[in-house]
C-alpha cells in the first residue's frame, strides 16, 4: 500500500514553482504505481487552491496549525496528524522551507517516520522506494536502497528541472476542506523584519554573488544594479560578511546558505571549497576574476579574466539592450 | 542552568572527497575531522552563556565512535564542563535523535544547543526530532541568543525575513552564525581538560533500517568556455541558449 500525502506550498493562492515540480512528480509516480494513493494537504492558508487537470485527486486538505505567519514550534499538530493515520498516509513529500523542516521533524518523531532531505532523485520498484540523496553539501551522492518503511521525504528547492507552466495546461479547481485545531503558544515573536521585494536567495533563479575582490562595501553598488537588471538575488562569500561588508543572511557556502539557481554569476570570488560546497547546485556557473589560477576557474561554465569593475558595467548595459 | 551541546564529529572542510573502485562507501580513512563547524559555533556560544553568567553547565554530547575523543577533549579544552559519549556508529538522523532524547530525559537540560546542520550528510533535522522528542520549543536557524533570566531572547531566519523571538525554556535551538565566533583552546584550558570526564554510554539501538548502502562522487563537468573580456556579447547569447527561465 503506497498512499503519498504530497504538502504543497502556495503564494498568494498560487502554488510556488517547487510545489508545482513536486506534485507533478508525486502524480507520475501514482500513475505508474497501481493501488497508489495521492492526497494533497497544505498548512497554508488558501482560498482557493487550482491543480493540473492531470492530477488524480479532487481535494485538498488544509490545515490551521498557527494563527501567525510562521510555524510556532510549539504548535500543536493533532489534526495533521489524526488526518494521516486516518488516511494511512506512509510517505510524506514536501519541499523545503524553514517551515517545513520544523513541521515534519516533529511529525516524523511523533509517527515514528524516518525523514530523509536533500533528494537528489526518488525510483519506485514493486512498492520499494529507492532514494538517492546528495551528501557532503552535493559532493557525493549516497543510495538508499528499496524500503517500503514509512517515511517523510523533503525535497529540496528545485528538485525536478521540469516546472509546470499552468497556465499553458488545463487546470482544475479543487475543494478545499478546512481541519483547524487550537494552540497556546509560549514563544512570542516580538519583531519581524520581513524581506520586502528583494528576491529571496534560496528562491531565486539568478543569484550574482559578490566577494573580497570587491574591495568594500562601498563598492556594491555595481552587483545591485546588475543584480536587479537580471530579477537576480544577491550573495558574498563569507569574509565580506564577516567584515559587514553586506548582510549575514546573504552567505553562501559550506556554512552558509547552499543555492540551487539556474544561474549564478560569481564576481571576485575565489572559489574556496567551502564557498563552492553551497553553489555547486547550480545550473549554469559564471566566474568574473582577473586570476586566471582563482579555484573558480576550474569550476565554471563561462569564465571572463579580467577585472570585476570593468566587466561587470558592461555586462549590465549589454543585458539592458538584450 | 544546564546546557547540553550535541556535536557531530565531520571531514575537514577543505576534504576532497573520494572514493576507491572496490568499495561502496566513500573514502573516509585518510580525511582529517573536525567538530562540526555549526556545532561549533553552538558551542562558543554556550560557553560564552557560562562564563557570563553565574550555574551554567555545559555539557557535551556526542553519538560515535571511540576515535572521536581527541576532538570532544578539545571541547572540554574550550570550556566545557565534562561530556557524554553514546558509543556506535551514527546509521541515521532519527536513530541520534533518539539517543540524544533518552539521555536528555534522564539528565533534564534546560537548553540543547545543535548546530543548524551536520555538513556531511546535511539533513539539519536532528534539532527538530529532538524537540519534538522532549516537547520542547524549538528553532532553526538561530542567529542570535541571549538568555534574558530564564527566557531567552532569539534572532531567526525564517521563510519570509528574521523574526526575533521570545522563547521559554526549555528549548532545542539550531545555530548558525553570527551566533557566536569560533574560539580556539588555551593552554590552561587543554590542561584542565585531561582530568574532565567523558563519560561513554552504549547506544540503545544499533538497527536502523533506513540506511545508506551506498555512496558515490559527484562529478559535475562544467563547461569550462572562456569568454574573452572584449567580447561578452558572447555570453550573453551563450546564457540565452543554455538557459530557459520562468
Ligand atoms: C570551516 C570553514 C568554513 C567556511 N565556510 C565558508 C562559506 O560558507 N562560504 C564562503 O564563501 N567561504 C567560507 N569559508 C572561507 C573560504 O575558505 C574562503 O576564505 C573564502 O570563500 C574566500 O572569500 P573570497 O573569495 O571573497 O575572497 P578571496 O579568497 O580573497 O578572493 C578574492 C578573489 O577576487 C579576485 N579579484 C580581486 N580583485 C579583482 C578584480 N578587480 N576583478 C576581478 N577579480 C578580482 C581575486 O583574484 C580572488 O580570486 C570557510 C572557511 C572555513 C575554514
Ligand atoms: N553523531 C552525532 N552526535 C551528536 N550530535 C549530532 C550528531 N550528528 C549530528 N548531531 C547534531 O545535530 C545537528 C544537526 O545534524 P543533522 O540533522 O544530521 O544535519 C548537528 O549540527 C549536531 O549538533
Amino acid at each position: 500500500m503506497i498512499n503519498i500525502a504530497v504538502f504543497l506550498d502556495f503564494k498568494h493562492d498560487n502554488l510556488t514553482n517547487n510545489s508545482k515540480s513536486l506534485l507533478s512528480f508525486a502524480n507520475k509516480l501514482v500513475e505508474n504505481n497501481a493501488g497508489a494513493q495521492l492526497y494533497l494537504c497544505t498548512v497554508q492558508n488558501i482560498n482557493k487552491c487550482y491543480v493540473p487537470a492531470t492530477v488524480k485527486t479532487e481535494s485538498i486538505t488544509r490545515f490551521t496549525i498557527d494563527n501567525n505567519v510562521h510555524f510556532s514550534s510549539n504548535a500543536s499538530l493533532d489534526n495533521v496528524l489524526s488526518h494521516l493515520i486516518d488516511t494511512k498516509i506512509t510517505h510524506i513529500f514536501c519541499t523545503k522551507s524553514t517551515t517545513n523542516d520544523l513541521i515534519f521533524a516533529k511529525l516524523s518523531m511523533i509517527l515514528n517516520f524516518n525523514i530523509i532531505t536533500n533528494i537528489k532523485s526518488l525510483e519506485v520498484e514493486n512498492g520499494l522506494f529507492h532514494f538517492y540523496k546528495s551528501i557532503f553539501s552535493g559532493k557525493a551522492i549516497a543510495k538508499m536502497n528499496g524500503t517500503n518503511e514509512p517515511c517523510i521525504a523533503i525535497f529540496p528547492k528545485g528538485f525536478t528541472g521540469d516546472v509546470l507552466s499552468m497556465d499553458s495546461l488545463d487546470t482544475k479547481e479543487i475543494k478545499i476542506d478546512h481541519i483547524s485545531s487550537t494552540y497556546d503558544s509560549s514563544s512570542i515573536i516580538v519583531e519581524d523584519s520581513l524581506i520586502q521585494n528583494e528576491i529571496q536567495l534560496s528562491e531565486a533563479e539568478i543569484v550574482v554573488g559578490a566577494g573580497r575582490g570587491l574591495k568594500g562595501p562601498e563598492n556594491w553598488g555595481i552587483i545591485e544594479n546588475f543584480a536587479k537588471k537580471l530579477k537576480a538575488a544577491t550573495a558574498c562569500s563569507k569574509p565580506v560578511s564577516d567584515l559587514n561588508w553586506r548582510p549575514h543572511h546573504e552567505h553562501v557556502g559550506q556554512t552558509g546558505i547552499k543555492i540551487n539557481p539556474k544561474l549564478y554569476i560569481a564576481c571576485g570570488i575565489s572559489g574556496a571549497i567551502q564557498h563552492l560546497a553551497g553553489v555547486n547546485g547550480s545550473g549554469t556557473i559564471v566566474v568574473i576574476n582577473n586570476d586566471a589560477e582563482a579555484p573558480f576557474v576550474k569550476h565554471a561554465d563561462y569564465i571572463i579574466l579580467g577585472d570585476l569593475f570593468e566587466i561587470v558595467p558592461e555586462l549590465t548595459k549589454l543585458f539592458d539592450e538584450a | 542552568m544546564k546546557i547540553l551541546v550535541c556535536i557531530s564529529i565531520v571531514p575537514d572542510t577543505t576534504s576532497k572527497i573520494t572514493k576507491e573502485d572496490s568499495n561502496n562507501f566513500l573514502t573516509k580513512n585518510d580525511l582529517t575531522f573536525i567538530v562540526g563547524p555549526y556545532d561549533d559555533y553552538a558551542l562558543s556560544r554556550a560557553i560564552e552563556i557560562k562564563e557570563s553568567n553565574d550555574n551554567v553547565e555545559v555539557a557535551v554530547f556526542h553519538v560515535g565512535l571511540e576515535t572521536s575523543e581527541p576532538l570532544i577533549r578539545k571541547c572540554l579544552a574550550l570550556g566545557a564542563d565534562y561530556a557524554f559519549r553514546i558509543n556506535g556508529e551514527p546509521k541515521s538522523s532519527l536513530q541520534i535523535a533518539n539517543e540524544i532524547c533518552h539521555y536528555a530525559k534522564e539528565n533534564n537540560f534546560d537548553l540543547i544547543l545543535m548546530g543548524k546542520e551536520a555538513i556531511d550528510y546535511n539533513s539539519g533535522m536532528i534539532h527538530g526530532l529532538v524537540a519534538a522528542g522532549l516537547n520542547y520549543n524549538h528553532f532553526s536557524p538561530v542567529m542570535k541568543l541571549e538568555l534574558i533570566e530564564d527566557e531567552l531572547e532569539l534572532q531567526i531566519e525564517t521563510d519570509l525575513g528574521k523574526s526575533t523571538i521570545h522563547c521559554k525554556l526549555p528549548a532545542v535551538l539550531g545555530c548558525q552564525e553570527p551566533i557566536a565566533e569560533w574560539k580556539i583552546p588555551s593552554m590552561r584550558g587543554i590542561m584542565t581538560a585531561r582530568t574532565k570526564e567523558i563519560k561513554v554510554f552504549e547506544m540503545k539501538s544499533k538497527e536502523s533500517n533506513f540506511e545508506i548502502n551506498s555512496e558515490s562522487v559527484n562529478e559535475t563537468n562544467r563547461k569550462q568556455i572562456q569568454i574573452p573580456k572584449e567580447n561578452l556579447d558572447l555570453l550573453i547569447q551563450a546564457l540565452k541558449k543554455d538557459i530557459q527561465f520562468n
